[in-house]
C-alpha cells in the first residue's frame, strides 16, 4: 500500500503507536490531556496525507522545500498552527513541540514499513513527500509557537513594568515628603515606612524575576536543606500571612512526625506563595485552611484549601507554568503569574511535588509533597554547580 | 467694609486600590500646595465620595482590580455631576496612558511615577484656583 493511503487507512495504529511514543518524551507536568493530544496529531497527520495526494510540480516542490509553499487548497493545515500556539501558552519549550513531530514522522514510518510496502520509485517519492509535509507542518507549528512565546513575553514584561511602576510612585511621593518634612523638623514615621514597604515590593518581584531566570537557565533552584520542624515552619509563616492581610482567617492544622530536611527559607516562600495565592483568589469571607499531615513514612504533605469557585481543568493544567496567569485574571493583579511556578521548582528541587485540584464542594486546594529528606537531591544541585 | 474671604481649598480625589500609593500622593500634595487631597481607596470608594461631595479634580488610577478606568472615570463624571471635576488619568500601564490621552473625557493621562511638580504645574492648568 502506498504511504498516503496507508496513513488514511490506518490511522487509528498510528495513533496509539504515537500516544506511546509521545508520552515517553513529554513533560508530566505538561498535564497534556491524551485527547488533545491526538486531537491534533490526527489533524496534522490528515492534512498531510491530503497534501501527499495532490499532485506536484518540480517547482512547487523547491517552494516548499524553501519554505514557500502555498497552502494546498482544502488542506486544512491550520491545524498546525493551533497546534504550535497551544504549545507555547501550555508551557511547551521548543523542544517538546519539536518532539510530537518526531514522534509522528517515527511512528508513521515504522508501521509502514512493517506493512512491508513495495520499495520501489513510487515509494520514494512518497516518502520524500511525507517528509517535506511534516517539515513543512513542523515549520508551521514552531513558527507560531516562537509568535506566541514572543507575545507571552512581552506581556508579561507589560506587567513587570506596571508592577514595578506603581511602589516606585510610593516611593518617589514619600520621599519628597520625608524631605520637605525634614526641612521642617517633622519627624514622618509612616511615610518613611510607606516607601520602605514599597522598596520591599520591588525587592520580590525581583527576586521573584531572578528565580525564574535563573531556572529557565536550566540551573535549577538552589537549596540548602537543614534538619527543621515543616509544622513550626508553617506556624510561623502562617502568623506572617494573618500580620499582613488582618480581617481574613487562616486556619492551620498540623498532625504526625513533621521532622524534614528541607530548606526552610525556600519552603517558608513557597507556603506564602501559596496563602497569597489563596488569600488572593478564595472567597472573602471564607477562611483559607493550611493542612501540615506528617503520617506518611516518606513525605510530608503541606495543602493550602481556599473557598470559591471552581477552576476550570483547562486552567488547572497550566497554572504552574511562568507567565501564565487565570484567565479571569486582570493585569492590575499583585504578581507577575510567577508565584506558582517558583512553589512548582522549591518543590522539585526538594524531590517533591506540586499539585492542584478544584471543584465546587471544596474549593481549590493546593498540595505541596515534601521528601523527609531533600539532602541527596541537593547535593546533586550543588555538583551540577560545581561543575559550571 | 470690604470682605475678603478665604479661598476655599481645591479639592483633588487620589483613586486607586493601592492604599500605599494613595496615601503617599495624599500627603505629598497636602505638605507642597494648597490643594485639599482625598484619598479613594478603589472605584466603589471614589464614587460614594465623589457623589457626596465632588471634588474639583480626580487622579485616576486606570487599572483596579475588577474594574476598567474608563467605565470607572464615565461614573465618576455622572455621580459628579455639574460640578464636573478635571479627570487626571495615572497609570503604570503605557498603553493605558496613550489610550487615556486620546480621550476626551481626560484632561491629561500620566504614566507612573507621574512628575510630582509636573503634576502640580498640571492640576493649576486644568483646574485654575476660584
Amino acid at each position: 500500500m502506498g504511504l498516503s493511503d496507508f496513513i488514511t487507512a490506518e490511522s487509528d495504529r498510528i495513533m496509539s503507536e504515537f500516544e506511546a511514543f509521545a508520552m515517553q518524551q513529554l513533560p508530566a507536568s505538561a498535564g497534556m490531556d491524551v485527547l488533545a493530544l491526538r486531537d491534533h496529531a490526527r489533524q496534522i497527520l490528515g492534512a498531510i496525507a491530503l497534501d501527499m495526494q495532490q499532485p506536484q510540480t518540480g517547482t512547487q516542490q523547491r517552494e516548499k522545500s524553501m519554505g514557500h509553499a502555498p497552502h494546498v487548497a482544502g488542506v486544512d493545515s491550520s491545524a498546525a498552527e493551533i497546534h504550535g500556539g497551544m504549545r507555547a501558552t501550555e508551557g511547551f519549550d521548543v523542544n517538546q513541540t519539536a518532539a510530537e513531530y518526531r514522534a509522528l514522522r517515527a511512528s508513521v514510518i515504522r508501521l509502514w514499513m512493517e506493512s512491508g510496502p513495495t520499495l520501489g520509485h513510487a515509494a520514494v517519492i512518497e516518502l520524500t513527500r511525507f517528509n517535506e509535509a511534516m517539515d513543512e507542518a513542523l515549520a508551521a507549528s514552531l513558527l507560531h509557537f516562537a509568535a506566541e512565546a514572543t507575545h507571552m513575553r512581552n506581556l508579561f514584561l507589560g506587567v513587570l513594568s506596571h508592577e514595578l511602576r506603581t511602589p516606585l510612585s510610593t516611593i518617589m511621593a514619600s520621599s519628597q515628603s520625608l524631605l520637605l518634612g525634614a526641612r521642617s523638623g517633622k519627624t514622618m514615621e509612616q511615610s518613611a515606612e510607606r516607601a520602605l514597604r514599597g522598596a520591599r515590593r520591588i525587592q520580590s518581584l525581583l527576586d521573584d524575576l531572578l528565580d525564574y531566570v535563573r531556572s529557565g537557565l536550566g540551573e535549577g533552584m538552589r537549596v540548602t536543606p537543614t534538619l527543621i520542624d515543616m509544622g513550626q515552619a508553617c506556624v510561623r509563616i502562617v502568623g506572617e500571612l494573618r500580620a499582613s492581610h488582618p480581617g481574613r482567617v487562616i486556619d492551620i492544622d498540623t498532625s504526625g512526625d513533621l521532622a524534614c530536611v528541607c530548606d526552610e527559607q525556600r519552603l517558608g516562600q513557597a507556603i506564602s506563595n501559596l496563602l497569597g495565592n489563596a488569600l488572593r483568589h478564595g472567597a472573602p469571607g471564607a477562611p483559607v485552611v493550611v493542612r501540615v499531615n506528617g503520617s506518611e513514612p516518606d513525605d510530608i504533605a503541606v495543602s493550602v484549601q481556599n473557598q470559591g469557585p471552581s477552576i476550570p481543568k483547562a486552567t488547572l493544567d497550566s497554572m504552574f507554568e511562568p507567565l501564565v496567569r487565570g484567565a479571569e485574571a486582570n493585569l492590575a493583579g499583585y504578581n507577575l503569574g510567577l508565584g506558582l511556578y517558583i512553589v512548582r521548582e522549591i518543590a522539585h528541587a526538594h524531590g517533591g511535588t506540586a499539585s492542584v485540584e478544584s471543584n465546587a464542594a471544596s474549593g481549590t486546594v493546593f498540595t505541596l509533597r515534601m521528601p523527609r529528606d531533600a539532602s541527596s537531591e541537593a547535593t546533586s544541585a550543588f555538583m551540577s554547580l560545581r561543575m559550571n | 467694609m470690604i470682605q475678603h474671604p478665604e479661598p476655599a481649598h481645591r479639592r483633588l480625589m487620589v483613586v486607586d486600590d493601592d492604599h500605599d500609593l494613595v496615601d503617599a500622593m495624599c500627603e505629598w500634595i497636602a505638605l507642597s500646595s494648597d490643594w485639599t487631597a482625598i484619598g479613594a481607596y478603589g472605584p466603589a470608594d471614589a464614587i460614594a465620595l465623589a457623589g457626596a461631595e465632588p471634588p474639583d479634580a480626580i487622579l485616576l488610577d486606570m487599572e483596579m482590580d475588577g474594574a476598567d478606568g474608563f467605565e470607572t472615570a464615565g461614573r465618576l463624571e455622572s455621580v459628579a455631576g455639574s460640578k464636573h471635576p478635571a479627570l487626571l488619568a495615572l497609570t503604570g500601564n503605557a498603553r493605558l496612558r496613550d489610550a487615556a490621552s486620546t480621550d476626551a473625557r481626560f484632561s491629561a493621562a500620566l504614566l507612573k511615577p507621574a512628575d510630582l511638580d509636573g503634576l502640580l504645574r498640571l492640576l493649576d492648568r486644568v483646574s485654575p484656583a476660584h
